[in-house]
């Protein structure tokens, strides 16, 4: 793959190559990110399968509409996660998977809630949004784990958490601008690729 | 509920926004108001960045997705070089009009565009999106100017993606008019009746705004490129054209728009209806 003239092409001119449809630059987009997408749908739906549907749907979409990624809106790794979240929220707010979903939430109160450590790949990375992580309040914190790894709207969160709708709401994005602060601290801006 | 009131309460939402923690309604009015938000746009783009980070959780994807990816591949497009006849001189473009060449007399509402043959070049309709520049320009009026708007879709998400599209590739157009390298041409009916002003940038992107061209029944306008001695499609523009994009190739001294039988034609023996020199 070193050799591979494609291997230092930027994202960005990955997604020109998609856009003239050129296959080889879809593949070295899926090389990249296809881990990343995958293990967040996983991680949502809590169903390879259905996760491996999302991870499908997301690729299409970025050969079928490359146009929709906007380099100046943020990298293409959180550009397909975004695509992958909101997916896989679309889903798990579904009425097949909700009781699947109820499941899932159940078994993962059991393992004292939603760490990060059990399934990062990339330690380095782990350990930097670990520890930006660990210096929110624990309302904030909290707040965003529900609401990205589960999948709940806000008001969802506010009625779990027993707070008022508009403080979850400030606490998550308050939450997210602190976390930013703390990554780009440690030399992580840029969708987690340092 | 405008102005700075709004803004605030949309800049609040923002943070579960970037989760997909919102209802739809609320989603709905934030898509609606980063249309117009560069400040808000910024903020968002910030956060999708934080998740991003978040979603660390991976995985190598299993084997069999990729397969399953490139077998629902769509088709890249045929070649485009369509030969369509010899030419003999591009000196006056005037020559191709026949005697008693028209614009098409009935205009009628577009039919719907059916498949088209293999070898037909088709613009495709994702990467060469088609522009309402009015209907566009009246939905940006009404995001700004009527916070309430209530858009009448079932998936709203879309069709807002669809207008950033149509507003990025009216961006493309702009600039590849307003620069100085690009080489531009209007394209005109005998009669003059008829026009399309077209642009081609340095790089060969090309733009052509066909949104005045009357609605066919049954036909479709479809695009060449003419160098000396021949001409190639460059596209099917359908029979109701707005502003499309399309590939042009080196050595194109003129494009021509001729009408064709839908869906369109890999060769044409019909007299151009429009034409114009590149400068």
């Amino acid at each position: 793959m070193i050799d591979d003239p494609l291997h230092n092409t930027s994202d960005a001119g990955l997604v020109i190559g998609i856009s003239r449809y050129r296959q080889e630059s879809l593949a070295e987009a899926y090389r990249r990110h296809a881990g990343a997408v995958f293990g967040l749908a996983r991680r949502l739906l809590a169903d390879v399968v259905l996760a491996e549907e999302v991870v499908q749907e997301v690729f299409l979409r970025l050969w079928n509409q490359p146009e929709k990624y906007d380099p100046d809106r943020g990298s293409l790794r959180s550009y397909l996660l975004a695509q992958c979240h909101g997916r896989s929220v679309d889903l798990l707010r579904s009425e097949t998977s909700r009781r699947k979903r109820e499941e899932r939430d159940l078994r993962q109160a059991a393992e004292a809630g939603y760490d990060l450590e059990h399934e990062v790949w990339d330690l380095a990375v782990a350990e930097r949004v670990k520890g930006a992580m660990s210096v929110l309040p624990d309302a904030e914190r909290r707040a965003i784990e529900l609401a990205y790894y589960g999948g709940h709207t806000y008001r969802e969160v506010a009625v779990m958490l027993d707070q008022p709708e508009g403080t979850v709401k400030s606490r998550i994005r308050a939450g997210l601008k602190r976390m930013r602060c703390e990554l780009a601290d440690a030399g992580l801006g840029n969708g987690g690729r340092p | 509920m405008t102005g700075p009131v709004r803004h605030q309460e949309i800049e609040e939402l923002l943070g579960a926004y970037a989760l997909d923690a919102v209802d739809d309604a609320e989603q709905a009015l934030v898509d609606e108001h980063l249309l117009a938000c560069p400040k808000c746009r910024a903020e968002l783009a910030e956060h999708r960045e934080v998740t991003a980070t978040l979603a660390h959780s991976g995985a190598t994807a299993p084997e069999g997705i990729w397969e399953r990816i490139v077998d629902a591949l769509e088709e890249p497009p045929p070649p485009m070089r369509v030969e369509l006849r010899p030419l003999d001189d591009q000196g006056d473009l005037r020559q191709y009009f026949p005697a008693g060449s028209t614009r098409p007399s009935h205009p009628e509402p577009p039919v719907a565009e059916a498949a088209y043959p293999d070898n037909v070049v088709v613009l495709p309709r994702r990467r060469q999106v088609a522009l309402r520049v009015v209907a566009t320009a009246a939905v940006l009026l009404s995001f700004t100017l009527i916070g309430g708007l209530v858009v009448h879709t079932l998936n709203q998400r879309d069709q807002i993606d669809a207008a950033r599209q149509e507003v990025a590739l009216a961006d493309q157009a702009f600039d590849a008019l307003g620069d100085g390298s690009s080489r531009s041409t209007l394209l005109r009916s005998e009669d003059e009746l008829m026009q399309a002003r077209a642009v081609i940038s340095e790089e060969g992107d090309g733009f052509i705004f066909a949104n005045d061209l009357p609605a066919l029944d049954g036909q479709v306008y479809q695009l060449w490129g003419v160098t000396p001695g021949r001409a190639v499609s460059l596209g099917v523009l359908g029979a109701a054209p707005e502003l499309k994009s399309f590939s042009s190739f080196e050595g194109v001294t003129a494009l021509m728009i001729t009408i064709e039988d839908s869906p369109g034609v890999e060769e044409s023996d019909n007299d151009p209806a429009l034409v114009g020199s590149l400068t």
